[in-house]
């Protein structure tokens, strides 16, 4: 699915670490770093509004549409 | 080494116990009956233009009169694929215990309480593939000796259609599970990752 989810450039934006964040939001770790690792196969609007909220940010600053050829170069 | 440590956990213990004892005694079923020396094809047949298989004794009570044709012979897929005064025909047997070993892969990796948690849609499609193969493969095989039942006796006796189509319904319905399983494995998934 070439969508890419741009959590760590936020989170470095932000100078936070995935524990921290999954604390803060209150989902797993393991679930924020299946999010993180582009394995998701979807995010629930309800988890989106409090990463954004957490994070400072929009939508669009977490998630990039990319076409299939970039997308399968980035995930090798 | 996984599999044998899933033996004796969690659920459907009895019904592994069942698969395994259904599979140990086909084995032993299947081999008296490829040793066995004096083997017997045998078809079910009927009297071809008269009707004494029906005995009237009284106004609400009949005798039915079943004829069996026995037949020696020496083609090893006839053989293979027939019934025979032993018993069951090796194919049939082969065919029992694909069922009951895709049975207990089922019963080891199924949870109840995460049913759709691991892919079994596998084993209940090849067991389901299994019976439709020899529905077909036997009914053929079977009506090919239309002809030489008629032939053999003179035209008085003819073969009796098999009744073996409740395989064919079961496989049928084991695919559409299959199938089910299958999506609910996919759905299970979606949700697993759905963040």
């Amino acid at each position: 699915m070439p969508i890419v989810v741009n959590l760590d450039v936020m989170l470095a934006k932000r100078k936070l670490n995935l524990t921290e964040l999954s604390l803060r939001v209150g989902i797993t770790i393991a679930n924020m770093s299946v999010l993180k690792s582009g394995k998701a196969k979807a995010i629930r609007f309800s988890t989106l509004e409090e990463i954004c909220k957490v994070l400072d940010c929009q939508p669009g600053d977490l998630l990039e549409y990319m076409d299939e050829e970039s997308y399968q170069k980035l995930m090798g | 080494m996984k599999t044998i440590k899933k033996w004796g956990h969690g659920h459907f213990f009895s019904s592994r116990i069942l698969f395994v004892f259904l599979i140990v005694f086909t084995l032993f079923e299947a081999a008296e009956v490829i040793t066995a020396d004096k083997k017997q094809l045998i078809f079910e047949v009927a009297l071809k233009d008269k009707n004494p298989q029906i005995d009237k004794k009284s106004p609400n009570a009949t005798v039915v009169h079943e004829y069996k044709f026995q037949l020696d012979s020496s083609n090893w897929f006839y053989n293979f694929v027939l019934e025979n005064n032993i018993g069951p025909s090796p194919l049939n047997s082969l065919t029992f215990l694909i069922i009951c070993y895709c049975g207990l892969l089922v019963t080891l990796n199924l949870n109840p309480s995460d049913f759709f948690g691991k892919d079994v849609s596998r084993p209940i499609s090849i067991a389901a593939l299994s019976l439709i193969l020899f529905y077909f493969i036997e009914r053929y095989t079977y009506r090919s000796f239309r002809s030489t039942v008629l032939e053999t006796t003179n035209n008085e006796y003819m073969l009796v259609q098999l009744e073996n189509s409740w395989m064919l319904w079961s496989g049928i319905g084991l695919a559409w599970i299959g199938k089910m399983m299958k999506r609910g494995y996919q759905l299970q998934k979606d949700q697993d990752l759905t963040i």
